[in-house]
């Protein structure tokens, strides 16, 4: 067995024998290695420190209000009944209602060219770039909306 | 929908262990706002899990929560690394500024002195643990701040033993790179300071 070989098994004794006592042939092996090599005891050496430094670390607790904020929006979950399924025909009526107005917006647009002014559309042109505009609001708007509505329930954004 | 009884069980669970959730959340994440987060994420994902999702197999609940808190790190991570790709050079700021957050790595009454050694070990050592890749840091913070055993972590995990052990063995040699800057003096140094202490 070469040096480095056996170098990597103490390393892996080190590391069980934070698991599980080692066997009395195990800890031979290792000591003995160990009284030999400078690389293996300096391993041994930064383990204890790295793991006395954890040790001596002091973990801060959860604040009341983190405590508090979490329990209320579990009670709040748990107490929470399914959100009841959509019923088909309401999928269905969206989907008529999207293409019906996709079909009304292509057709009132179909006579716009670049040089016309807001005045210069008919009815019907008007509304459909009314609808656009107010879907787009909405479209940035609404991440804007839902932020603020979760941030008054508690809820973290990443959630 | 849940009974009394549960609501019960599961606000003995979260007084249980609410401490051992937001340590590892922390050791983890090494920032207080990520971590709080992670916390919350944890209970709110374990309480919609409800006692159906525990697995027989870590029907040790303190177990399950750990597992249920490193899925959610490594979706933090990635949502992390997906924000990254848009925001480079403030995510890399807000790192740097991560490192230095104070979460109880201090050392009170070594102002200076006999102290320093310790200090500066500790910060490299925290400095290094924020950045070990998701993978090797849980799994070590499992093992040297937990001390859960390999077996443990690889249920945990739901990785092999033999990956446990060595993405452990992975994360220690770059710690030990880390802290090879101070010397051996130094490091002896801290060690007969923390025998002492």
């Amino acid at each position: 067995m070469t040096k480095s070989t056996r170098c990597r098994q103490v390393e892996r004794l080190a590391l069980e024998g934070e698991d599980r006592a080692l066997t009395a042939e195990e800890r031979r092996i290792f000591e003995e290695h160990l009284r030999g090599c400078g690389k293996c005891r300096s391993f041994a050496s930064d383990r204890a420190l790295i793991r006395g430094e954890l040790a001596a670390v002091r973990w801060p607790e959860p604040s009341d209000e983190l405590v508090s904020r979490t329990r209320r929006r579990l009670r709040e979950l748990g107490t929470a009944s399914e959100p009841a399924a959509v019923p088909g025909w309401v999928l269905i009526a969206v989907a008529v209602f999207t293409f019906v107005t996709a079909l009304w917006l292509a057709v009132s647009l179909a006579d716009v060219t670049p040089d016309m002014t807001l005045a210069d559309l008919p009815v019907a042109g008007l509304a459909a770039v009314i609808i656009i505009i107010q879907n787009t609001l909405t479209l940035f708007f609404a991440p804007v909306v839902l932020r603020a509505v979760r941030a008054r329930r508690g809820v973290p954004e990443s959630a | 929908m849940e009974t009394d009884e549960d609501v019960t069980s599961f606000d003995e669970l979260y007084d249980m262990h609410r401490n051992d959730i937001y340590r590892f959340a922390c050791a983890l994440t090494g920032d207080t706002r990520e971590a709080e987060d992670l916390f919350q994420e944890t209970w709110l994902r374990a309480v919609k899990a409800g006692p159906a999702g525990r697995e027989p197999e870590t029907s040790d609940p303190k177990a399950w929560l750990f597992a249920i808190a490193a899925n959610a790190h490594k979706d933090l991570l990635r949502k992390k690394r997906v924000r990254r790709l848009f925001l480079v050079e403030r995510t890399r700021s807000m790192g740097e500024r991560k490192a230095d957050a104070d979460l109880g790595w201090d050392i009170p009454g070594h102002p200076g002195g006999d102290g320093t050694a310790r200090s500066d070990v500790r910060l490299c050592l925290r400095r290094a643990l924020a950045r070990l890749p998701g993978r090797e840091r849980r799994v070590f913070v499992l093992k040297d701040i937990e001390g859960f055993k390999h077996e443990e972590i690889g249920r945990m995990l739901g990785i092999p033993e033999a990956t446990v052990r060595t993405l452990l063995h992975r994360a220690i040699g770059k710690l030990r790179k880390e802290l090879a800057e101070f010397g051996p003096a130094i490091r002896e140094k801290a060690v007969f300071e923390e025998g002492q202490t």
